[in-house]
């Protein structure tokens, strides 16, 4: 769309997202053969979990752990192959199927305006998000994603503030406390909504060889390190405020029970300028539902995962889908499903044959079996409490901080329309998931506070609708800009 | 077991709810039959322009049409008052700002078309006067050097499309509307001088079928209406148009009038929140379904160079525009009927029979709910309406009526 009426980038495989699963599958299209365009926000591919530092940086011991080998060797595969067509520093905004055989139709966000990309196929990876949580505070300078302040580390190890509390359900925030800690910062807590019984119960399941397995040995050590270190790290506890006038000054922890229903007399008071929730993650699924592809609800596993067959296709033609928005499970388990997704893009444009592509699928199949079963326990392991944002928010909390929309403000409007009872129709009647981040942050509680007041079953707001861009972009952008 | 109304209103947008509200407020037993949520439609995702100047659809096609479309302008005089006074009526605030309206022309054709427009609008005392681009300008400082000339219109404006529909909804609700979603009309059928309607209500348990009676049908399905119509054993000609609009994030105060172009496709405004919203008719093309037809009821799809050059017009008349965030495109249906002038009145083939909608229903909702209601009420609309008649379609609806 560099200019009027001129014709789109043609490439054979388009692949969204240049993690795990896009860097595994560009590899495998590549040795087929295939004409392939990788599409990343990120200067350089490796996605959040491998994220870079910028070139010419030199970082000594860049993520030396055992979790990320296997995308480190991937990564190293392919980041230098110049058969595949870069384009790094863009987003893609759009999707648009042409249907009827015709292809897909991308529309980019690049440094150098929007431009149109068409493919015979589509392979989406865009991977998930953080989720974030609705406490009073939850918007002042200071409260971050764990997986927000863990990108300063990986990428340069720059510690991003002086003294951190970590709180979530996802053990993911043991690996980030530690590797602030490592980084030179103080780490104030680590609190857990769970009670530990209820991790160590699963541990003790028969199910894999848990305790064996890298992330959560990775998880284990971090916690003896941090005790080791005297940081208190507290299970059944939660942030239920943050307090600050300009930023945060500290954040008050308090026990929550099983429902997530805060204790708030026995609350303590850390000192810290920095919060990092770590509820886990939300799958980005935003272009699959704008391009219309079906999806299911799935609190546990992320979301609004993407509905895929044996292959990784999507409900829409020629729309292929691979990693965490198909169900969040980790960064071994997308490479395979890179793996797999790219087998069923190469089966749609005839770059490989039916058997050829069975035959290299039943392996990779048999690995993600045992991925897919790892995962499966620690969501279970990392699963928030049921209604803990519901409860914590109170009627100041900002419900959308995009548009401003306070938790009263949007329960007044939902009483006073007692005809509303879908996210969409909610959306319309309070700005609550209309602005920059498009819902992105808000959208799920919108819908589960509609739900509640409203005693529909999770998921029964539904999704809301994701139009095109799925991202802003300069409007001079769009147009092309006059010299 | 049925249930008995004066009038059942098929349609929840902003003429069933505005139809509802002046009903019930007379008194009347109403039921507002809605097949999704109310005013999730066209109603609730146009842009919410106020625009009394001839638009561009009305003038593309020529002189001789053009001078048919100005019959339009009665209706619009009225939705002046009745905007003017909505608010109140309803005690709601629905951002409504009538600060005037803009309609701008950039070459030698524009300008003698929008001569031509003024002489029209003057004929029919539309209050609209001519500017000079210098003039335009002064008056509203972002148009950009493009501007050869402008027609003003002091009472347009816009309303926040999002709350007015559920602001009569609310007060018809209060005055004892009978309300139901989710529900289809699966049947509708005169006996007597009764209509009997078959509704389909979709909930989690299903489908729950009921039966209603009522002397009274009013038909404001919008995009929908010819379908409703035609359970009835009635044709209207009123279709389905996909368009597509877009949106800016919010930004500081920019555009304090509604701007529209009198050759071009263009509508923007700046609205409460300080987005800017960007239309003007561009279409967006019909989903198809799984068989390769066309679904008309899935929203429909946006056309990328119809995004392109709409926003291309918007930045070629303020070319500020072009520093702000492109947030969103969405689509939405909307009806049109065949002449393009809107459907208001009683079919005359089909007594009780009352249809309402099918062109600029945004703008002009709040007069053809109030008109209609007084029609089905007392029989005659306080300001003549017979232009705008079924009535004119007897030719074919001559032939359905009479067999049913």
């Amino acid at each position: 769309m560099t200019s009027p009426g001129a014709p789109a980038a043609v490439t054979g495989l388009a692949i969204v997202g240049g993690g795990p699963a896009g860097m595994a599958a560009a590899r495998l299209a590549v040795d087929h053969g295939a004409d392939v365009t990788v599409i990343d926000e990120q200067p350089r591919v490796g996605g959040q979990i491998l994220r870079q530092p910028p070139r010419g940086v030199e970082v000594t011991d860049w993520l030396p752990g055992a979790v990320y080998r296997n995308v480190r060797r991937t990564l190293a595969e392919i980041e230098n192959d110049p058969s595949v067509d870069w384009r790094l520093r863009s987003s893609a905004v759009a999707l648009l199927p042409q249907g009827n055989g015709h292809g897909v139709e991308l529309w980019l966000d690049t440094p150098e305006g929007l431009q149109a990309v068409h493919a015979q196929t589509v392979l989406l990876a865009p991977g998930c998000h953080e989720q974030p949580l609705h406490f009073p505070g939850w918007t002042l300078p200071g409260v971050m994603g764990a997986g927000a302040l863990q990108s300063f580390v990986k990428s340069q190890q720059l510690v991003p503030g002086r003294r951190f509390v970590l709180s979530g359900s996802h053990p993911l925030q043991l690996v980030v406390a530690e590797q602030l800690l490592r980084a030179g910062a103080e780490i104030a807590a680590v609190a857990f909504t769970q009670r530990p019984w209820a991790g160590l119960r699963l541990l003790a399941t028969p199910m894999v060889a848990l305790r064996a397995h890298r992330q959560l040995s990775a998880a284990a050590a971090a916690m003896w390190h941090l005790r080791a270190a005297g940081v208190p790290v507290l299970f059944g506890h939660s942030v239920v405020r943050a307090r600050g006038e300009e930023s945060v000054s500290a954040a008050v922890v308090a026990p929550v029970d099983a429902d997530g229903h805060p204790d708030l007399r026995r609350a303590r008071e850390f000192e810290c300028d920095r919060i990092g929730v770590c509820h886990g993650f939300r799958v980005s699924s935003e272009l699959a539902r704008q391009a219309g592809a079906r999806v299911a609800w799935s609190t546990r596993r992320g979301g609004w995962l993407v509905a895929h067959d044996a292959w990784y296709r999507s409900s829409v033609d020629r729309l292929h889908v691979a990693g965490e928005i198909t169900g969040m499970a980790g960064a071994d388990a997308a490479l395979e499903e890179g793996r797999i997704a790219a087998l069923g893009a190469l089966r749609q444009i005839g770059a490989i044959d039916a058997a050829g592509a069975e035959a290299l699928a039943g392996p990779v199949r048999r690995r993600l079996a045992r991925l897919h079963r790892f995962a499966d326990v620690l969501t279970r392991l990392s699963a928030p409490p049921g209604n803990l944002a519901a409860h914590l928010a109170d009627d100041e909390t900002l419900l959308c901080r995009c548009e401003n929309v306070s938790v009263a403000s949007f329960d007044r409007a939902v009483d006073d329309n007692a005809f509303i009872v879908t996210a969409d129709a909610a959306k319309l009647l309070t700005r609550a998931g209309m602005g920059l981040c498009q819902g992105r942050l808000c959208g799920e509680q919108v819908a589960r506070r509609l739900e509640r007041r409203r005693g529909l079953a999770t998921g029964a707001a539904g999704a809301l609708h994701v139009n095109l861009p799925v991202r802003p972009v300069r409007l001079g952008a769009a147009v092309g800009d006059e010299d | 077991m049925t249930s008995r109304h004066d009038v059942v209103i098929v349609g929840g947008g902003i003429v069933g709810c505005g139809a509802a509200f002046h009903l019930t407020r007379a008194g009347a037993k109403v039921l507002l039959v809605e097949q999704g949520d109310p005013n999730r439609r066209a109603s609730g995702q146009n842009a919410g322009s106020m625009h009394f100047q001839l638009e561009h659809r009305l003038l593309e096609h020529g002189g001789e049409r053009s001078a048919e479309f100005a019959q339009i302008i009665p209706l619009s005089l009225a939705a002046m008052e009745d905007w003017r006074g909505l608010e109140a009526l309803l005690a709601a605030d629905l951002e409504v700002v009538m600060h005037g309206g803009l309609m701008v022309a950039e070459s030698d054709d524009d300008v003698a078309l929008l001569e031509f427009k003024h002489a029209i609008e003057s004929k029919w005392a539309l209050p609209t006067s001519l500017l000079t681009g210098d003039e335009a300008r002064r008056q509203a400082t972002y148009l950009g050097p493009r501007v050869r000339a402008a027609g003003w219109c002091e009472h347009e404006g816009h309303a926040n499309p999002r709350l007015v529909g559920p602001a009569y909804l609310r007060a018809a609700l209060e005055q004892g509307l009978e309300l139901a979603t989710h529900t289809e009309v699966r049947g509708l059928e005169r006996r007597g001088d009764e209509w009997h309607l078959r509704l389909a209500t979709l909930d989690d348990a299903g489908h729950r079928v009921q039966e209603v009676t009522t002397r009274n049908v009013l038909n404001a399905a919008g995009a929908w209406m010819a379908e409703v119509a035609r359970l009835a054993h009635l044709h209207l000609p009123v279709f389905a148009v996909p368009l597509q609009m877009n949106v800016t994030a919010r930004s500081a105060p920019l555009i304090g009038h509604l701007v529209q172009h009198v050759s071009r496709r263009l509508s923007i405004k700046q609205v409460h929140d300080g987005n800017v919203l960007i239309g003007g008719g561009w279409p967006a093309r019909f989903a198809r379904d799984r068989d390769g037809g066309v679904d008309f009821a899935a929203r429909p799809l946006p056309v990328a160079a119809h995004v392109r050059g709409n926003l291309g017009v918007a930045a070629d008349v303020i070319p500020a525009v072009r520093e702000l965030s492109w947030l969103r495109t969405w689509t939405g249906t909307v009806a049109v009927t065949s002449d393009q002038l809107p459907l208001l009145g009683e079919v005359p083939e089909a007594p009780g029979f009352f249809v309402a909608g099918g062109g600029s229903t945004f703008t002009l909702g709040p007069t053809c709910a109030r008109l209609i209601s007084r029609l089905i009420l007392e029989g005659r609309s306080p300001l003549p309406i017979d232009l705008y008649s079924p009535a004119r379609f007897s030719h074919i609806n001559g032939f359905m009526a009479s067999a049913g």
